[in-house]
């Protein structure tokens, strides 16, 4: 099994650092037409995000989301992460409106430990820090790419 | 898309979502329990012809997958690389094909 590496795949991220939205579902359409698939799969990937929305919501807390599904669409794992202009409400689980949001997108085929691994090292690595805490500062894409492998460095073993 | 294609590509990824609940909450998520995602199911499933759903029935319990995608023109369940001439590109995705090694129905993901 590939290593996963979680500075590669932020680093191929497609970011976006000034969203506007006022609802959720408008934040998670912002957020695939960041990806570079056609039309027909954004409409699958969408119904795909929202359907695991779904089932709870993927607001970890401290103004962090992490919108995820598997889906056919994608040939290997894909992330786009937003920064918020406003904080938006998610429903997360400690009721706070939400400024970071991390789209990800895995393969539906293959095994799926990379998949659950990435997601389990960014919610751990969130669960320390806050975006509450201007932590991400910076209006410049590769500056924030920067910062944001700065923090997952210990966490990719 | 063909329409038939796009239900079981949904199909799919519903069994997925609900396969992967218990690991996710291993991961630490808060999953409610899957009334919607059994109603969505039901309702896509009364959408297939029978011989379809069937056929998807049969597959998964075979293989885990009953759709899988095609990059490079290899099935991504078997690995059979497919002979360009299989299916014009018109024809991707417009039709529900199957591989003709392993029998799994093949959504074009390039």
């Amino acid at each position: 099994m590939p290593k996963t590496s979680i500075p590669d795949l932020v680093n191929n991220a497609k970011i976006s650092l000034n969203v506007q939205s006022e609802n959720k579902k408008d934040v998670l359409k912002q957020l695939i037409q960041l990806f570079e698939i056609n039309e027909e799969q954004k409409d699958l990937l969408y119904n795909s995000v929202l359907q695991r929305e779904e089932m709870g919501s993927t607001g970890i807390g401290k103004g962090i989301a992490i919108p995820h599904t598997r889906s056919m669409v994608v040939t290997d794992i894909m992330i786009a992460i937003g920064c918020l202009d406003k904080p938006l409400d998610f429903n997360s689980i400690d009721g706070k409106p939400v400024r970071l949001i991390f789209l990800i997108v895995a393969p539906p085929y293959g095994s799926n430990r990379k998949y659950l691994i990435l997601l389990g090292k960014i919610a751990e690595t969130f669960q320390e820090i806050s975006a509450d805490k201007n932590l991400f500062t910076t209006t410049d894409v590769e500056s924030f790419k920067d910062e944001l492998c700065k923090l997952f460095e210990n966490k990719d073993e | 898309m063909n329409k038939q294609l796009l239900l079981l590509i949904s199909l799919q990824e519903l069994d997925i979502l609900k396969k992967d609940k218990k690991n996710e909450e291993e991961v630490g998520f808060e999953l409610e329990d899957l009334k919607e995602i059994e109603e969505a199911r039901v309702k896509i499933v009364s959408e297939l012809p029978d011989h379809l759903y069937r056929k998807y029935t049969r597959l998964t319990k075979r293989y885990g997958n009953a759709v899988v995608p095609v990059v490079n023109n290899i099935c991504q369940g078997c690995y059979l690389v497919f002979p360009t001439q299989m299916i014009s590109p018109e024809q991707k995705n417009e039709t529900v094909t199957t591989c003709p090694s392993c029998g799994r129905i093949l959504y074009w993901a390039d």
